[in-house]
């Protein structure tokens, strides 16, 4: 079986990181959560998809970095889990702006992750994809493990 | 591949095992009971007839044997033990196994052995050689009974019999759509009868039921079909009549007619239902052989109605058809022809009627007719058996007289014909027609019988619904529930009397509509009950100890999804129960208890919630044990000073297993800490409270329903919080009680009560409030009261409940979310949890 490398990508503090894009259920704009309280400080809320709650996890604050909500370009990513009881779970992510979505290299792909920030979430992040960014200029996308984020997030 | 009538085979089997269970532990009780052992046979009867017809034939086959067993028990030649019944329990088991297996035969080998391991411990009981003669004693049985039948058949000359049926159908037999006349028809159609109407029971007009039906048919019925057939007729209606066959003597009782009128006439007057006695100087039937085979003579009436030729039928060709049968004399009625002046062209003014001398029977002549049924009036009668058409001296006047006056020719003007020379027409046939005057008789009886009100026991007062249907109606009507909001809302706003007016109605429907679907998603607790009986038992004997399981409140009913939840968690409490808290029986006697020990599941109604409690009167958890068992585990401080209740509860934390030694029967690392998490699953609660020696009681407390519930919604802090409805006891203004002075904690004082307040504004969102501005709700929690303090109270919603999903888990004091009219959220709040950590919060800030 051939592997799936297949990312969609997005922009949060000047890194970009990309879910498997089977993964991706939606992207929305202009959704604004409704707060939960005494939650943990990375959840912004939930919101209302079809009837299902989805709860929207703050990726700024993911990553050690201060929550925004100016930025012109935010919006939510939904990404589908699979639960251990085999149904899907939905959690949304907010993110600074969406990026790609593209298939890349084997070649450019790389196991290791280097990133010098306080990530919270180090573990989910399964590799570095190299690719070139908007201006042309080459730049390293971290794919994320959703399986893994999810356990960060429990 | 089960396709679905196997399915519900596997389903109705499932519930025979029930049943087959239940019985088990009543005969244990009562190993004497007739009933119950009959029960038992029974469903194990059921299992092994549909099992086989079904494919199941491992089933049959084992249920078989089983179904042997108790026969012999059933006979008296077998008595009931211990070991029959945990081999019973057992093979259930097995059973249980083979419906998963499905349809067809074993084929694993291992299988194969099993099944033949249980059979022999089954044979085991029988008497000596019963397991061979099995097959053959039916045989034997069977053969027994053709033999009987085949002498009952030869005692019997061929020919026809005669019955007497009593069909009394119950008043309410026209409300399902059957018609008794068909009945009849096809009562008749079986061979010679004679009916018989009763319609004394047919009430005074003004208290007539038009749809009750208030007659009752005899029929006497000479026939070569045997009694079964005649019961087949009323195969549909067994339930909603009372039928009777009874065997008349082999007389000629339909061709006897003067006795028979006689008898009937009584009847008729005096209401009162013909016995077989009625018949007993009937003589019995000379045979004369002859007599059938010559031909019969009919008067055959045929008035068509005016319309006939419309659709292009020659009436003309029909008499032909008619004369073809045998010799004929046809007459003409034409006086209906109007004057020419009024005469339709297309119409037909002209009746016939023709006599008929014929070898056919009456079917025949009915055929004739067949296609034009509907539109003519025919009538068949039978004329005595004399030359009618030889004796044409007495035959013309009869004619001419009959078109001179137009009037019909009818039976009675035949009577005085003579018979024809045969010896046998001394043996009078019918001048009668055979068809009876009393069966037109029965039509307005019937017209104007029906409808009873009155309710039917035999109805059927449940069916089976898959769960899966039941989901789908409960979701959508949670939808609807939520469109409802959104029409309230709109209603609202547009100021349209008319439009609010059906917004109104249509939120009373829904909730109806509501409780209705709800109510038909829970089930009673008594359903699951059986197991865990089958648990204790098997504990009893694995174990060595005596235990009596008691259920109280077993009707009380829950959500289903509830009771899916509830399962493992109720099977882990009582197997720590039986293991772990009941003691062994000289254990007991020594400590003055009876040496049967009681495991007790109660279940009652809480307010708007179900609790479920499990107790026992075994040696209690001793609070030091599990102090020092959670210091060793890790799970606890050494210092920590925990009060008995917070002893208690260290069993619930994850990692925690009281047994000293790992028994196969619990303690298979799944601790209480899985039951806690399981029964928080469906927003329940779970406490618990112990003696030592006195006995151990935990109790579950349980929402009655999960999706949907009333509550009042408020604003707190810009955001919109739900509060279950029957949570909230008052809606205070902060101004009508007084609050404790500040700096002394959040306490206030109302109706002479000192209460804590919780400031929602402060806990949720760490941001000061102004209580005078908001509204303090008084929220009881179990024997708890406490104040909340909210911004703004908005009213009443029927909330549906959606949940936050595991990565909201931790959030325990809101318990899922809902989707307001206008597309926003809102929180809703567990009250209990809340106040829970509240006061975690309280003791955390102290330290």
């Amino acid at each position: 079986m051939e592997e799936n490398n297949s990312v969609t990508s997005f922009k949060v503090g000047g890194e970009y990181f990309a879910f498997e894009t089977d993964a991706v259920r939606h992207i929305l704009e202009n959704v604004e959560p409704t707060p939960v309280p005494l939650t943990k400080n990375f959840v912004r809320g939930i919101i209302n998809n079809h009837g299902n709650m989805i709860p929207v996890i703050d990726f700024r604050v993911l990553i050690g970095k201060e929550s925004c909500d100016t930025l012109p370009e935010q919006c939510i990513v939904v990404v589908g889990i699979a639960s251990e009881k085999g149904a899907e779970e939905m959690v949304g992510f907010k993110v600074d702006e969406m990026d790609d979505v593209f298939e890349y290299d084997k070649a450019d792909y790389s196991t290791e992750v280097v990133i010098d920030i306080d990530v919270k979430v180090q573990r989910a992040l399964a590799g570095t994809i190299k690719k070139l960014d908007a201006d042309g200029n080459p730049c390293f996308v971290y794919k994320i493990k959703t399986q893994e984020v999810a356990k960060a997030l429990e | 591949m089960l396709d679905k009538f196997q399915q519900k085979f596997v389903e109705e089997a499932q519930d025979n095992i029930v049943i087959i269970e239940e019985s088990l532990f009543d005969l244990e009780r009562e190993p004497e009971n007739k009933e119950i052992i009959e029960r038992l046979f029974r469903a194990m009867h059921t299992i092994k007839g549909s099992g086989a017809m079904f494919g199941f034939n491992d089933l049959s086959h084992f249920t078989h044997n089983l179904e042997t067993l108790y026969d012999l028990i059933r006979n008296d030649k077998l008595a009931v033990s211990k070991d029959i019944i945990s081999l019973t329990f057992e093979s259930l088991d097995y059973i249980r196994l083979l419906l998963d297996v499905g349809e067809g035969t074993l084929t694993d080998p291992a299988d194969i052995q099993r099944q033949k391991d249980y059979i022999a411990k089954i044979t085991h009981y029988f008497p000596e050689g019963q397991q061979l003669t099995l097959s053959s004693k039916d045989k034997a049985r069977l053969a027994a009974q053709q033999a009987t039948e085949a002498t009952k058949a030869k005692e019997e000359e061929k020919g026809p019999r005669n019955y007497l049926v009593t069909f009394t159908p119950f008043e309410s037999l026209l409300n399902n759509g059957t018609n008794p006349l068909f009945m009849l028809d096809d009562l008749t159609a079986l061979g010679e009868y004679k009916t018989v109407a009763f319609t004394g029971a047919v009430p005074a007009l003004d208290k007539l039921e038009p749809l009750n039906l208030y007659a009752k048919w005899q029929v006497i019925l000479s026939t070569e079909q045997d009694e079964n057939e005649i019961q087949d007729v009323f195969i549909f209606v067994e339930d909603e009549c009372k039928m009777e066959i009874k065997r008349l003597p082999n007389a000629d009782i339909l061709g006897d007619t003067e006795k028979l009128h006689a008898i009937i006439s009584r009847a008729v007057e005096t209401q009162t239902e013909l016995t077989a006695e009625d018949f007993a100087d009937f003589k019995p039937k000379e045979t004369n052989k002859e007599e059938g085979k010559g031909p019969r003579n009919y008067l055959v009436t045929f008035a068509p109605f005016e319309s006939l030729l419309n659709n292009g039928t020659n009436p003309l060709f029909m008499l032909d058809d008619l004369t073809a049968l045998g010799e004929y004399k046809t007459l003409a009625f034409t006086s209906k022809v109007p004057a020419l002046d009024k005469l339709e062209p297309l119409n037909l003014y002209a009746k016939w009627q023709v006599i008929l001398s014929t070898e056919q029977d009456e079917n025949e002549i009915q055929d004739v007719f067949i296609f034009v049924e509907d539109e003519c009036k025919m009538e068949v009668k039978r004329l005595p058996n004399a030359d009618i058409l030889g004796d044409s001296d007495k035959l013309t006047p009869l004619i001419s007289r009959a078109i001179e006056t137009q009037t019909e020719l009818k039976a009675e003007d035949f009577a005085d014909f003579k018979p024809k020379a045969k010896p046998q027409e001394v043996a009078q046939q019918p001048a009668q027609p055979t068809k009876s005057t009393s069966a037109p008789a029965a039509k307005p009886a019937t017209t104007s019988t029906g409808g009873a009100a009155k309710p039917q026991d035999n109805k059927i007062s449940s069916i089976r619904v898959s769960s899966d249907k039941i989901d789908d109606l409960v979701n959508a009507v949670s939808e609807l529930v939520t469109m409802q909001a959104q029409l309230n809302l709109l209603a609202g706003k547009q100021d349209d009397q008319s439009l609010i007016s059906i917004a109104e109605q249509m939120e009373k429907i829904t909730r109806q509509l509501r409780e209705n679907s709800f109510s038909i998603s829970l089930i009673p607790l008594q359903g699951e009950l059986i197991r865990f009986q089958r648990l204790v038992r098997d504990l009893c004997n694995k174990l060595g100890k005596q235990m009596e399981f008691v259920v109280e409140g077993g009707e009380i009913e829950l959500d289903k999804n509830i009771i899916d939840h509830l399962t493992d968690p109720l099977l882990h409490i009582i197997r720590n129960s039986g293991d772990h808290g009941i003691e062994m029986p000289e254990e007991r006697v020594a400590k003055g208890k009876n040496p049967t020990g009681t495991i007790l599941l109660k279940a009652f109604y809480s307010g708007s919630s179900v609790v479920v409690q499990v107790s026992d009167d075994g040696k209690g958890m001793d609070p030091a044990k599990i102090f020092k068992k959670a210091v060793e585990k890790g799970i606890v401080d050494p210092n920590a000073n925990l009060s008995k209740k917070d002893t208690l509860n260290l069993i619930f934390a994850s990692g925690f297993s009281t047994a000293e030694k790992i028994s196969d029967v619990s303690g298979r690392g799944v601790g209480m800490d899985v039951v806690k998490s399981k029964i928080a699953e469906i927003r329940g609660e779970v406490t618990i409270d112990s003696e030592v020696d006195k006995g151990t009681t935990i109790s579950m407390e349980l929402p009655m329903t999960l999706s949907i519930i009333d509550g009042l919604l408020t604003k707190i802090n810009g955001e919109q919080y739900v509060f279950p409805l029957s949570n909230v006891e008052r809606i205070l203004q902060p101004s009508e009680v007084a609050f404790s002075p500040s700096g002394m904690g959040n306490f206030f004082t109302y109706d002479g009560q000192q209460m804590i307040y919780l400031d929602l504004n402060k806990i949720f969102d760490n941001k000061d409030f102004d209580r005078q501005e908001g509204k303090l709700l008084i929220v009881g929690q179990g024997d708890k009261r406490v104040g909340m303090l909210v911004d703004v109270v908005i009213g009443e919603y029927q909330i549906v409940v959606k949940p936050l999903g595991r990565f909201l888990r931790s959030v325990d004091m809101i318990s899922g979310a809902s989707v307001m009219g206008d597309g926003s959220l809102s929180l809703i709040i567990d009250t209990g949890r809340l106040i829970n950590y509240y006061n975690q919060l309280r003791i955390r800030r102290k330290e």
